[in-house]
């Protein structure tokens, strides 16, 4: 399958001192929705703003639709449709002046398009930006972002503001554009059971690491839940095979591990199946452990 | 760039462009009207006539309080540029990058430099267009309070009406562009350009005066009227020789202490005649103009370079 969006060795250092993201090598394959998720700090939005062109690579390369954004940011971001966590919509003018505005910038880009899935949504163009919720104003940048008929949607944290319907309808809208529009999307979110349903990729990026990239059914099919601390799990499954551990929400001891799709013959399946949060946070737990040791080895 | 673009952008940025173009409207309909009632009402003789001055015609109320309003609205000429600019200029680019619709403006349209053009040359246009009509609406008013005065030859109001008005109006916003296009905060931007127009308009200055200097005729303390350009206060040496206050001191030690009648030194003065009024205010109009065109590359390339928040 081609890859729309890649990442080979990519850094970025901020102020000549802290590294958001460092020897990142990742790729987006054409026509998935594929779920970017991380621990705040994690370099997500930079990783995102860098194949839009907004950020300059320290070091490494990315590539967007085929463009080296840094080389070309002008073509990069014909490729890309962009919906930021804050959508930062011109409060005063209304949204069928955002509408005309795109339509002014933008070679293109389907006004048209753009008021359809605004009016579906009931937001009445006349109405002023101010005036919308955040749920609201988030959908409108969806809104826009789509009429740009970009074959490349990026979506940085759309749906962290939003209660759990806007969410959903912003989903919705977002699943079936992109799915109609046989496009590529990149999501970045925290919410893990929304992913679940509008994603069928899976990217966990800890401190600037890709810790896992599989699609969401291999992601499901290769780990299980042993409840159990890890040494436990470790005795039980070989210590290769815990990814992390971390406790449930009651309090027990929760162990991620790493098991073949089929469990060998004769044996029973170990622990029980992993959900797709308990799969994220596993390896969330790996990274931060991995993350402290480098720093130790660093300080040492 | 169509005229849909054009709107929009007065649009976003309603506040300071009803600002702006009410204040010149404002100016300009109380200039015309002030200048019809002077005009109806004869009173542009009580300047020419000093016996009719001083009748009852002249000193009554209406008269009086026109040629306030007139002096009045000359003497806010000078400080529009400065307030026009900053507030025209300031915001364009440094409440976008402030409020994050850079970011949305820049991912929509894939040219920074169109996007750039569209916000900034109609709000430039405008604040120039502005300054202009203050500036012409000042000249008008100079004639009408000094109507024995030629415009075209006279430095009276020099900077402070016609042309250079509207092209420090210019000057002052792409200051403030560039510095808003850089700092990405509106208020700094703002105290920043300030003081850094100032910190401009003394280098002009001073520039200028060095030119004029060299341009300037020599004449002495009676040759010199209002409408001259003056520039220096000089002496000249028994010998001929032009000398500064500074340089009699070094040059000519005997004289450090004062001098008689008999020493033969006189004083002078340096000054450009008001004839040339026209040919001085193009070029100050050109080097201003240059300087305006300077700051709306740097903001261009500001914009091009930087990443929004």
């Amino acid at each position: 399958m081609t890859a729309v969006l890649e990442a080979h060795g990519f850094g970025k250092r901020y102020r000549r001192r802290t590294w958001a993201l460092r020897h990142v090598d990742l790729t987006v394959p054409e026509g998935t929705i594929t779920a970017l998720v991380g621990p705040n700090g994690s370099g997500k939005s930079t990783l995102i703003r860098s194949w839009i062109g907004f950020e300059r690579a320290t070091e490494g390369r990315l590539v967007t639709g085929g463009i080296d954004p840094q080389k070309d940011r002008k073509k990069a971001v014909e490729r890309v449709g962009y919906v930021p966590q804050s959508p930062s919509l011109y409060r005063d003018l209304t949204i069928a002046d955002h509408i005309v505005l795109a339509e002014t910038l933008r070679a293109g880009f389907d006004g048209t398009m753009a008021a359809g899935y605004v009016e579906r949504l009931s937001i009445p163009l006349r109405a002023k930006a101010g005036e919308l919720s955040g749920g609201e104003q988030a959908q409108v940048g969806l809104a826009l972002a789509l009429a740009t008929r970009a074959q490349i949607l990026l979506l940085d944290e759309p749906l962290a503001s939003l209660d759990p319907l806007a969410r959903r309808e912003f989903l919705h809208l977002m699943v079936e554009a992109v799915r109609a529009a046989g496009a590529t999307a990149l999501l970045s979110s925290h919410v893990i059971t929304d992913i679940e349903q509008a994603c069928d990729r899976l990217i966990v990026l800890g401190k600037g690491h890709t810790l896992l990239d599989l699609s969401i059914g291999e992601a499901l099919a290769h780990h299980r839940i042993v409840e159990a601390p890890g040494i436990e799990a470790a005795s039980l499954a070989g210590s290769n095979a815990v990814v992390g551990s971390f406790p449930a929400p009651a309090g027990e001891p929760l162990s991620l591990v790493r098991v073949a799709v089929v469990a060998p013959a004769g044996t029973e399946p170990l622990g029980r199946p992993a959900t797709l949060e308990e799969v994220v946070i596993g390896h969330l737990a790996a990274g931060r452990i991995r993350a402290a040791t480098v720093l130790a080895e660093a300080a040492a | 760039m169509t005229l849909r673009s054009t709107l929009l952008t007065f649009r976003i940025q309603r506040f300071e462009s009803t600002v702006v173009i009410g204040a010149a409207v404002l100016s300009v309909v109380v200039s015309a009207i002030v200048i019809g009632l002077w005009n109806a009402g004869g009173y542009g003789r009580c300047f020419t006539d000093d016996a009719f001055a001083q009748t009852t015609f002249c000193q009554a109320s209406s008269g009086v309080w026109l040629g306030r309003i007139a002096h009045g609205s000359l003497q806010i000429v000078p400080i529009f540029p400065v307030i026009a600019g900053l507030l025209v200029g300031g915001p364009i680019v440094a409440k976008e990058l402030e409020t994050g619709t850079a970011r949305l403006a820049w991912s929509l349209g894939p040219s920074r430099l169109q996007w750039f053009a569209q916000r900034v040359l109609p709000l430039l246009v405008m604040a120039m267009l502005a300054g202009l009509a203050i500036g012409f609406t000042a000249d008008a008013l100079t004639h009408l309070l000094s109507p024995s005065i030629d415009l075209d030859a006279t430095f009276v109001g020099f900077r402070a009406r016609g042309l250079l008005v509207g092209i420090e109006t210019l000057m002052v916003a792409s200051i403030a562009l560039a510095l808003g296009a850089i700092l990405g905060r509106t208020v700094p931007t703002i105290v920043l350009s300030l003081v850094l127009v100032f910190a401009i308009g003394m280098a002009v200055d001073k520039v200028e005066r060095e030119l004029l200097t060299n341009e300037a005729v020599i004449g002495d303390d009676f040759s010199f009227n209002d409408a001259n350009l003056y520039i220096d206060s000089r002496l000249r040496m028994p010998d001929g020789t032009i000398v500064t206050w500074d340089q009699l001191n070094t040059l000519y030690p005997q004289y450090a202490n004062g001098w008689d009648e008999t020493s033969g030194i006189t004083n002078v003065t340096l000054y450009i005649p008001g004839e040339r009024y026209h040919e001085v205010e193009r070029r100050e109009a050109a080097a201003l103009g240059g300087i305006a065109l300077l700051f709306v590359g740097v903001a261009a390339v500001s914009v091009v370079r930087r990443r929004p928040r």
